[in-house]
């Protein structure tokens, strides 16, 4: 067990270091001057000889590799550098961000995780009748629009044309209460919420359409179990494994979607800070979020496939298992041959 | 005896692309109380689509086009699936052909049995539907049953799952059990296990059982009567030994040649072999 862990964790830092190589070089190549978020306009009046010394201040002259080693052992022991836009340290620039982007992807992964169920079962629930083939048609249309289309298309009627809503921001300076946040947070939370909904309620639909024409159920209902018991106790128990391994699988997926929401409504989230540091070439800050959006996706991945393993009778992990049930068969075909 | 189930002129039909599909053309039968009936024929005939008709768990497409079906003196015909769950399990049930697919993966097979007994007894304590599961589960013949209690359905052989199928089928004592193949899916000791529990059952429980099989042999044994189908139509019905000693059907006839010769012949398998299922109870 714990070396089965181990390697899984093993599994984790030896993606995460790729991670960073990948994410290291691939920034400096890109285009664009970093001493321009440092310095801000002064950069252009700068003769050669002072901008070799302001590179030689954020030690941006030496090799690459020597450059990845320098962050790669600040980075073992906890010191990630300083934002060059923000100017002071990264981990603290994101702190004071993560929370938005935890209120707003927390809120949206819980929303769909909950809706996903309740529709997959309604649909199948009324399987092939109107209601079901009008949320397929209708949730189909609306996954297929792109997040940040339909981002202006809400700014333009709630806050543009009807002006109930706020059109960006987190909450309004001087305000900050609560009623103030959540109406900042309604649209935001309606796109990603939107975009998401369907595509899992489709999984579940189809997940448990599958259970629904398993033969046990032909059984259960022959000694009279009636519909709802069926579906929700047994079809919906079997389902879930897969359900939610789905699910830790849609955390990353679902934190992308409020990145590009939060660019879009110009919330102070980890999306927005990801897109700035990418386009100012704020190089510690960005391999910062880069790496905490890598461990997150990683970590879900990881997670998938343990609740998978763990929660389904079937599919407990290794050989272990198997033989247990090979034993166990073995031992009652001899009681059923001893008794007969 | 009365009958228990009486069906006159059934016809069943699915829709499709060529047209209707006809799967049971004008079936009447009568099933005494505790009786056997035997219903032989190739697959595809309609046996099983008979059965789920009756039983209404045929998908919604399924049409009863003519005829009627009586449960007793109750006509059952036009019952929904809703209707009909008043009846499934206290009247009739069902045993089904391959057992694994026929247990819920995830749940212990003795919760599954308890389950069923509790199905239309809601208030029964759950103590008391774990004895009686319990009880079930000994009267199939699984022995040690504390121990497979708590075992999930891939953990046990094939002939022990059928027997949890069965102790569902016979939780609520129904007065027809509808046996779609029971051991097709076995190998041939088990097969001859899973028919004398039947025996048994019938013989202790006096249910009547419509055994479902595409097999003369294995139905030899058991069966009072035995109707041959043939492309969804009764093509002849009658007494064990009738239909084993003087077929009069050609299809009937090429059914027997169907079997295998070697061992067990059919001709030396009907008749006292009825008792010869049951002697050593």
């Amino acid at each position: 067990m714990i070396a089965y862990y181990g390697k899984k964790l093993l599994l984790l830092l030896g993606s995460l270091f790729l991670l960073s190589l990948l994410v290291f070089f691939i920034a400096r190549l890109a285009p664009g001057d970093p001493l321009v978020s440092y310095y801000g306009d002064r950069v252009e009046k700068m003769s050669t000889e002072e901008r070799w010394q302001a590179e030689e201040r954020l030690r941006l002259n030496d090799p690459l590799p020597v450059q990845y080693a320098r962050w790669l052992e600040g980075a073992l022991q906890g010191d990630f550098g300083i934002s060059y836009k923000y100017k002071t340290e990264v981990t603290e620039v994101i702190g004071s961000r993560a929370v938005n982007t935890l209120i707003l992807g927390g809120t949206a992964f819980v929303l769909v995780f909950a809706g996903a169920l309740a529709l997959g079962v309604f649909c199948v629930w009324h399987e092939g009748r109107l209601a079901d083939r009008l949320i397929c048609r209708i949730g189909t249309a609306l996954s297929c629009i792109p997040e940040f289309w339909l981002s202006l298309l809400l700014i333009l009627i709630f806050s543009v044309a009807l002006g109930w809503l706020p059109s960006s921001g987190a909450y309004t300076p001087g305000d900050g209460g609560l009623w103030d946040r959540l109406q900042h947070l309604v649209l935001p939370l309606l796109v990603v919420v939107l975009g998401h909904l369907w595509y899992y309620s489709y999984m579940v639909r189809n997940r448990l359409m599958e259970e629904v024409r398993a033969e046990y159920v032909l059984l259960q209902k022959s000694c009279g179990l009636s519909k709802s018991a069926i579906l929700l106790r047994h079809c919906l128990r079997n389902a879930l494994p897969s359900y939610l391994s789905i699910m830790a699988l849609a955390v990353p997926h679902i934190m992308g979607g409020t990145y590009v929401v939060e660019a879009v409504f110009s919330y102070p989230g980890l999306g927005t800070l990801s897109y700035e540091s990418a386009r100012y070439q704020d190089y510690n800050l960005l391999m910062l979020l880069c790496l905490i959006s890598g461990a997150v996706v990683i970590f879900c991945s990881l997670l998938a496939q343990t609740v998978g393993e763990r929660l389904d009778r079937r599919l407990k992990h290794g050989a272990e298992a198997a033989a247990v049930a090979t034993v166990a068969a073995a031992a009652a075909e001899e009681g059923a041959c001893a008794h007969d | 005896m009365t009958n228990v189930l009486t069906i006159e002129n059934l016809s069943v039909s699915f829709p499709s692309a060529t047209g209707e599909q006809k799967a049971v053309r004008g079936v009447s039968l009568t099933l005494a109380a505790g009786e056997v009936l035997a219903l032989v024929g190739e697959s595809g005939c309609g046996k099983s689509v008979l059965c789920k008709s009756i039983m209404k768990l045929l998908p919604e497409a399924a049409r009863i086009r003519s005829g009627r079906i009586l449960a007793g003196d109750l006509d059952i015909t036009n019952y929904s699936s809703r209707q009909m769950e008043a009846l499934r399990g206290r009247y009739f049930s069902m045993v089904f052909q391959d057992p694994l697919g026929a247990l819920d993966p995830s749940f212990a097979v003795g919760a599954q049995i308890a389950e069923a007994v509790r199905v239309h007894a809601p208030h029964m304590k759950r103590s008391e539907a774990r004895r009686r599961a319990l009880e079930l589960m000994e009267q199939v013949g699984i022995e040690r049953a504390e121990e497979r209690y708590l075992l999930a359905p891939h953990e046990l052989s094939g002939g022990m799952r059928q027997r949890c199928v069965i102790a569902i089928a016979i939780a609520q004592q129904p007065r027809v059990i509808f046996a779609d193949e029971p051991t097709t899916a076995l190998d041939v000791t088990v097969q001859a296990q899973i028919m004398d529990l039947f025996a048994r059952l019938r013989e202790e429980t006096g249910t009547a059982i419509v055994l479902v099989s595409h097999d003369m042999g294995v139905v030899a044994g058991l069966a009072d009567r035995v109707a041959v189908m043939c492309a969804g139509e009764i093509v002849e019905s009658g007494t064990a030994e009738k239909i084993y000693y003087a077929p009069r059907h050609r299809y009937t006839r090429e059914l027997m040649q169907a079997l295998p010769k070697l061992g067990r012949r059919p001709a030396a398998s009907s008749g006292p072999q009825t008792e010869g299922g049951t002697r050593h109870e």
